[in-house]
């Protein structure tokens, strides 16, 4: 890595993009549609964007600067977003409108945008999760960086913020890229990047005093129609997966090869 | 001629008035240091001192003057009853001798004379010996057998040094008297005359005078020597350990019951927040007496699992740690973490089993000081995966595994196959069976709730299940630090408890016990809680439950903390196993009872690892085999698991079967 030398004089500003979506890992399949049970089901911020949340913070812990939230969807819940607030961010917006219901990451980034250029308009890095816990599109970062037309780095697992550059370390597939890129610029960060905070409870309720700010379409210059997905979701269903329940009997060594060919024919073949 | 009490014989006239002199120096820097300590601890006002010694006299006589708990350890009692009385009675002679001549003589009267004086050279040549004797025993503990959990450091061998030369000056300077000046009645002064006959008689009168008045002045100075470096000394013990048995004890709580700080449902949002102390300043001067009451005597860490099982806790160290930084100059307003006083691990390893307050012969809570560092690690939520996962699945799913409702459904379906009935369905049942999530949601768990429900059915017991309503009671999150979590659930219970109309519980596991039984109490709900074990006891004793198939292995009980030390339930355990086990033996592991040692699930430590090299769970299975018993009775579901683990991995799950009470009285029905 050689004798890089991080500087930080800047105090950035930092946004922090988080997605509110169902705790999928307790969302049940109806029996027989197999559609996901949506009524039934508890919301929570996106893991990956608790990340983005801990990496701002702790930017901010180390070279001062602000952190602000910014949160879109259908149907924002203030009780999630003050979460973030008790980990540490100074600030949140808020963009709620029914119309998001269908948004994929086209209709997302530009929501975000738009909230972004209101809110906080004078931005050093924009932080999100590399994607979200429910839809898994690893799209709304890169098209935020090409809204503002400003560098961006993904699959972050560790950034380093200096004096008006940033250095990233990415997971690529067989190893780790070091990039390094000027300010403003978008991340996307992984779960390996840190261990998110917990915020205690009192921290939560202490949260209330920080500015958490509601916005409308109209706030910030959007209409129903900007919102409009691309693409179309026709139905989501869950895999139905269904135990083998298979029984091997006999001695223990018998017992261990037929196990290894089950598991070989599994894999087609391939030992 | 009457026997009286000669002071300053020997000595130039004008003695009393140049000794009184230098005495003025020495009181003067015993006052300062007084003061200066107090002062340091924050102590506002002698008012407010003096008003909270007067509440807990009584515990000062006890545990303090009695030395009730010091006595516990029987070589280390002995050797402060010895030092202490003999100090204390060498202390009221010189007084009694001030009074008669200083005040008494003066008026023309004299107290220490006739049969009185008699008495009085006797006894306190009797607590001369007793204090040398317990000295020696100082230097046989310390010295010659080196007992581990004694540190030595120069302070206490000087002190141990000026002690010495005061009791052996004491004789060597009534040897003399008696040698120059013999009287009658000098039999009474027993050891000073055994002395004088060994080594002073013959000797010539004029050098014994010159060596008298020398070893005299000695004598005084090294006493007031000692006297005015106590405010600042190891043996300061003597008075800050009192005064922190009157002032804490009275206001100390049950064990088990930690301080509510706030209601969550009473705060005001923007009221500042705090919890806990991550800095000395933080603490009122009570708990920082505490700390400076600390003798270092290391019987907390001798008692304590955590230590032995290699991780970075000791409790004796947390307060000497603290206890130094009391006095360093600016130790007051430090970081106790950031500074690197104290590391992390240290709070995390606690399993809150309270052995070192049970163990602390001053009445000092180590344990306490590192729960609320503890609070005030988590109040910032900095805290790893495990523990952070921990509290999540609480406030999502409403228990610590984070399995869902369904799991929980599933198993009150195996209940409900087997009889058992919801409060719903029997509304008037006179008990709740309230199951907690160790046995709700573990597959090994499980097998004690259903062996409860059996024993229940069976004896005829009116009881109901909360079924799906039931949460966990928040415990797990009250002891890593999350009161407003805590709290949260716990209101929640105690709306479905009170809604409900729920009075009395039975419970199979020792921390919603104590949770249900003494937590809720600050929150409003007082309930008659009952442990199986006691429960079962009560069937058997009354002939509602007969058992049948007696039994004949050799069992061994682990006192889990919450029920044993922390609640008090010995002997309900012991007669349910006997009872089962009528044709077979019952052991008792050599620390049982109040003395017994944590699983190492508690304080919620069972749903995070720290840096160790052992387990508690394996020392105590060692200690189980050693009994040579069939099967070690637990009373809980982490201590089952616990223990099914240290089985597992030393290998004798074979040999040692771990059941709960319940598994082994629903055996022998
Ligand atoms: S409560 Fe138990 S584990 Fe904690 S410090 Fe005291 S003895 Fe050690
Ligand atoms: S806390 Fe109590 S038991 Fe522990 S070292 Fe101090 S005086 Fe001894």
């Amino acid at each position: 890595m050689g004798t890089y030398r991080m500087m930080s004089r800047t105090m950035p500003d930092i946004v922090v993009c988080v997605k509110q979506t169902v705790d999928v890992y307790q969302l049940k399949p109806h029996p027989e549609t197999l559609a996901p049970q949506l009524s039934q089901a508890q919301w929570k911020n996106s893991d990956f964007d608790l990340n983005a949340v801990e990496e701002a913070v702790r930017i901010k812990e180390k070279s001062g600067g602000k952190v602000v939230v910014v949160s879109v969807g259908p149907e924002v819940k203030q009780l999630l977003v003050r979460e973030c607030l008790a980990m540490g961010a100074d600030e949140a917006y808020i963009l709620s409108d029914p119309s998001l219901a269908q948004a994929d990451g086209a209709a997302t980034a530009k929501a975000l945008a738009a909230v972004i250029k209101t809110a906080s308009p004078k931005w050093d890095i924009i932080l999100c999760g590399e994607a979200s816990l429910d839809q898994n599109a690893y799209q709304t970062g890169p098209r935020l960086a090409e809204i503002f037309n400003v560098p961006h780095v993904s699959y972050v697992n560790k950034l380093e913020v200096g004096d008006r550059v940033l250095k990233a370390w990415r997971a690529v597939e067989d190893g780790v890229e070091v990039v390094s890129c000027s300010l403003p610029a978008v991340v996307t960060v992984g779960l390996e990047i840190n261990t998110p905070r917990l915020p205690s409870l009192l921290m939560i309720r202490a949260a209330q005093k920080k500015p958490l700010k509601e916005l409308s379409l109209n706030d910030v210059g959007l209409t129903k129609d900007d919102l409009m997905p691309r693409a179309e979701t026709l139905e989501v269903k869950a895999l139905k997966t269904e135990r083998r329940r298979q029984v091997f009997e006999g001695k223990v060594e018998e017992l261990a090869e037929k196990l290894a060919e089950r598991i070989i024919a599994h894999m087609g073949g391939r030992r | 001629m009457e026997p009286i009490r000669e002071t300053y014989i020997l000595l130039p006239p004008g003695t009393d008035f140049l000794m009184y002199l230098v005495l003025v120096p020495f009181a003067l820097v015993f006052v300062f240091g007084v003061v200066y300590r107090l002062r340091r601890l924050g102590v506002r006002s002698v008012g407010e001192l003096l008003n909270s010694v007067f509440r807990g006299v009584g515990y000062m006589a006890r545990y303090g003057l009695l030395q009730r708990k010091v006595v516990s350890e029987h070589l280390a009692g002995v050797m402060h009853l010895l030092i202490y009385t003999g100090i204390i009675a060498l202390f009221i002679g010189t007084t009694l001798v001030f009074i008669d001549h200083d005040i008494l003589r003066v008026l023309g009267l004299r107290l220490l004379r006739g049969d009185f004086y008699l008495g009085f050279e006797f006894v306190l040549d009797v607590m001369g010996v007793a204090f040398l004797l317990g000295l020696a025993l100082l230097i046989y503990r310390r010295f010659i057998r080196h007992e581990p959990r004694l540190r030595n450091r120069l302070e206490y061998s000087m002190a141990l040094a000026g002690l010495l030369f005061i009791g052996l000056s004491g004789y060597v300077l009534e040897a003399i008297r008696l040698t120059v000046e013999p009287r009658p009645w000098s039999g009474y002064s027993f050891v000073g005359k055994a002395v004088s006959t060994a080594f002073f008689v013959n000797l010539p009168t004029e050098p014994l005078t010159l060596l008298y008045r020398g070893i005299w002045w000695s004598h005084a100075i090294v006493a007031f020597a000692m006297v005015a470096v106590l405010p600042y000394s190891p043996l300061g013990h003597i008075f800050s350990t009192l005064l922190n048995i009157a002032v804490n004890a009275p206001r100390q709580l049950p064990l088990g019951k930690m301080k509510t700080p706030f209601r969550i449902d009473e705060l005001d949002p923007s009221a500042d927040i705090k919890l806990g102390f991550r800095s000395l300043s933080e603490l009122g001067w009570m708990e920082k007496l505490g700390l400076d009451a600390c003798t270092d005597c290391g019987r907390c860490e001798a008692a304590c699992p955590a230590h032995a099982a290699g991780t970075p806790l000791s409790p004796r160290d947390i307060m000497q740690k603290l206890r130094r930084q009391l006095w360093r100059s600016d130790g007051l307003d430090e970081d106790v973490f950031a500074s690197g006083l104290i590391d992390e691990e240290e709070v995390w390893a606690c399993t809150t089993c309270s052995a070192c307050i049970e163990a602390c012969p001053v009445l000092i809570r180590p344990m306490d000081y590192i729960l609320e560092m503890r609070r005030a690690l988590t109040l910032e939520g900095k805290l790893d995966k495990r523990k952070t996962a921990m509290l999540t699945n609480l406030s999502r799913y409403g228990n610590p595994y984070g399995f869902d409702q369904s799991e929980k459904q599933k198993f009150f379906e195996e209940l409900a196959e087997m009889g058992v009935q919801t409060l719903e369905e029997k509304p008037d049942a006179e008990y709740v069976y309230w199951i907690g999530c160790a046995s709700i949601y573990d597959a090994r768990g499980r097998e004690i709730a259903k062996s409860v429900a059996k024993i229940l059915l069976k004896a005829g017991v009116s009881f109901a299940v909360l079924g799906v309503e039931e949460t966990c009671t928040g415990d797990p999150a009250r002891r890593i630090g999350e009161e407003g979590r805590f709290q949260e659930l716990a209101l929640q219970n105690i709306e479905t408890l009170k809604q409900k109309s729920v009075k009395k519980i039975i419970v199979n596991c020792p921390h919603c016990f104590n949770t249900l039984k003494k937590e809720y109490r600050d929150f409003g709900l007082e309930l008659e809680v009952k442990h199986h074990s006691q429960v079962i006891g009560e069937l058997l004793r009354t002939g509602r439950l007969k058992l049948t198939k007696p039994l004949s292995e050799k069992i061994t009980l682990h006192d889990s903390c919450y029920i044993g030390r922390i609640n008090d339930v010995f002997e309900e355990p012991r007669f349910v196993i006997q009872s089962a086990n009528k044709d077979g033996a019952y052991v008792e592991m050599s620390r049982s009872g109040r003395k017994s040692f944590c699983c190492g699930a508690g304080g919620s430590t069972y749903w995070y690892e720290v840096r160790r090299t052992d387990r508690e769970s394996v020392i105590r299975l060692r200690e189980a085999v050693e009994t040579g018993a069939s099967i070690l009775a637990v009373e809980c579901p982490y201590c089952m698991q616990m223990f099914a683990d240290a089985a597992r991995v030393t290998g004798v799950d074979q040999s040692l079967k771990i059941k709960d009470i319940a598994e082994i009285v629903a055996e022998s029905i």
